[in-house]
């Protein structure tokens, strides 16, 4: 009985690491309280040290990315009525396997009728690329537009945490290029990117894009 | 007594590495079980007879035509579409809104005004949507409600459907329905698959969080 007690009670070995566990889970306690207090704080900073969100200067042309008719076509619009860009570029897009017998994917007829309800002529506005099916496909596309044509400046709005990954794909697309590549926020609808994490499809995109770049760091 | 001889490092790392192949072996079943465990709900042919089924203005087409067949099947006498929001083309009068797609389809469906009613306004998000058809159950006397949805998607819309309209006395049965993007049977192989099931487990923890 005695022998057993003895044999029961913790080593110093074992006292020092308890301690050593207290320890940690009250500074894991304390951080955890500090960072729940502090979200609304922190989350912003995330946010707005992740954007690239660069000054608009006038343009040769604003592109607008397949895949935001709903409000990046908007934001082109606006900048060329504003007078920041001259021209306004939109890919021809491939159709989906939902668009059998379409000769381009109802994006780009979408984007077309954006341009067409806000009257941009003709001379100011150009359908680019060929079939494009992604991002790199688009600046591949914008690469090929700006040589020809010797562009300068080139703005490309897009949402909030695509901005990251759209600067590094235009900045390896137009390495050697004379022609700049400004990447500006432009809020998706319903919801401002300053406050993401109010919102599930704002939560859900910054999520994406971490998987997104996680995916793309193993290619 | 002796004490026991500690495991050595090696046959530790041989076992965790045999596991690992075993997992590596067997990932494909594991991965089947898996998607057929988070999925809730019965096939559609399987569904109990209800007094309503519940489907977005935004939802998936074989989604909303799923709710159609059980209206048609006599599984469902009515057909409730929670109004989708208006997007900026829509608004701009260069697009026609989901909801008037939705009523033109009914009507070609031959679902008559007395069996179909729309409720709510502008609703984006499933959060907003659950409230809707709560308000509208509560005052039509309903006790069980079909809920069609995408299958990886019905976990999220039955916890949220338990959690806001069991208390009434309601039976939220949600039914998942297979969409042409991606297999539950090989979820894992393709972009739509992998996103799909990945964008529902951050979902559901985002809606435990906040709701």
């Amino acid at each position: 009985m005695t022998t057993s007690a003895v044999n029961a009670s913790p080593t110093p070995r074992s006292r020092r690491w308890l301690r050593w566990l207290v320890a940690v889970s009250i500074v894991g306690v304390v951080l955890a309280a500090v960072a729940w207090q502090t979200r609304e704080r922190w989350l912003a900073g995330m946010i707005h040290a992740w954007v690239v969100n660069e000054p608009v200067e006038r343009a040769d042309a604003v592109f607008i990315l397949g895949g935001g008719a709903q409000f990046r076509s908007f934001e082109a619009v606006r900048l060329h009525r504003e007078g920041h860009a001259a021209k306004v570029l939109f890919p021809h897009i491939k159709p989906g396997p939902d668009e059998p017998g379409s000769a381009v994917s109802r994006e780009t007829v979408l984007i077309g009728k954006v341009l067409d309800h806000h009257t941009i002529p003709a001379a100011a506005r150009e359908e680019i690329g060929r079939d494009v099916t992604s991002t790199r496909d688009e600046i591949a596309a914008l690469r090929a537009w700006a040589d020809g044509a010797q562009a300068r400046v080139v703005i490309v709005p897009t949402d909030p945490f695509h901005t990251r990954r759209l600067k590094a794909l235009a900045g390896a697309h137009f390495a050697g290029s004379a022609t700049r590549v400004l990447v500006t926020v432009v809020d998706p609808p319903g919801y401002r990117w300053q406050e993401w994490w109010r919102d599930e499809h704002g939560f859900l995109s910054f999520q994406n894009e971490l998987l997104k770049g996680v995916l793309n760091a193993f290619r | 007594m002796p004490s026991a001889e500690p495991a050595r490092p090696g046959r530790r790392l041989a076992i965790l590495l045999a596991l690992l192949a075993a997992l590596a072996a067997a990932h494909r079943p594991l991965l089947r079980v898996f998607a057929q465990a988070w999925i809730v709900g019965p096939a559609p042919e399987a569904a109990p007879r209800a007094d309503a089924v519940v489907v977005s203005a935004g939802a998936r087409p074989e989604v909303f035509q799923q709710a159609v067949e059980l209206w048609r099947a006599g599984t469902a006498p009515r057909i409730i579409v929670t109004r989708y929001e208006t997007k900026p083309t829509d608004r701009a009068g260069i697009t026609t809104p989901l909801v008037e797609h939705r009523r033109r389809w009914l009507d070609k469906a031959g679902v008559p005004e007395s069996a179909r009613e729309f409720i709510g306004e502008e609703i984006r998000l499933l959060s907003q949507e659950m409230p809707v058809i709560r308000a509208w159950a509560a005052t039509n006397q309903v006790r069980r409600l079909l809920l069609p949805a995408e299958p990886f998607t019905t976990r999220r819309v039955a916890w949220l459907a338990r959690r806001q309209l069991t208390p009434l006395g309601m039976e939220p049965v949600t039914i998942p329905v297979p969409g042409p993007h991606y297999a539950v049977t090989n979820w894992w192989r393709t972009k739509e698959g992998l996103l799909a099931m990945e964008n529902e487990w951050a979902l559901l923890a985002y809606y435990r969080w906040n709701h």
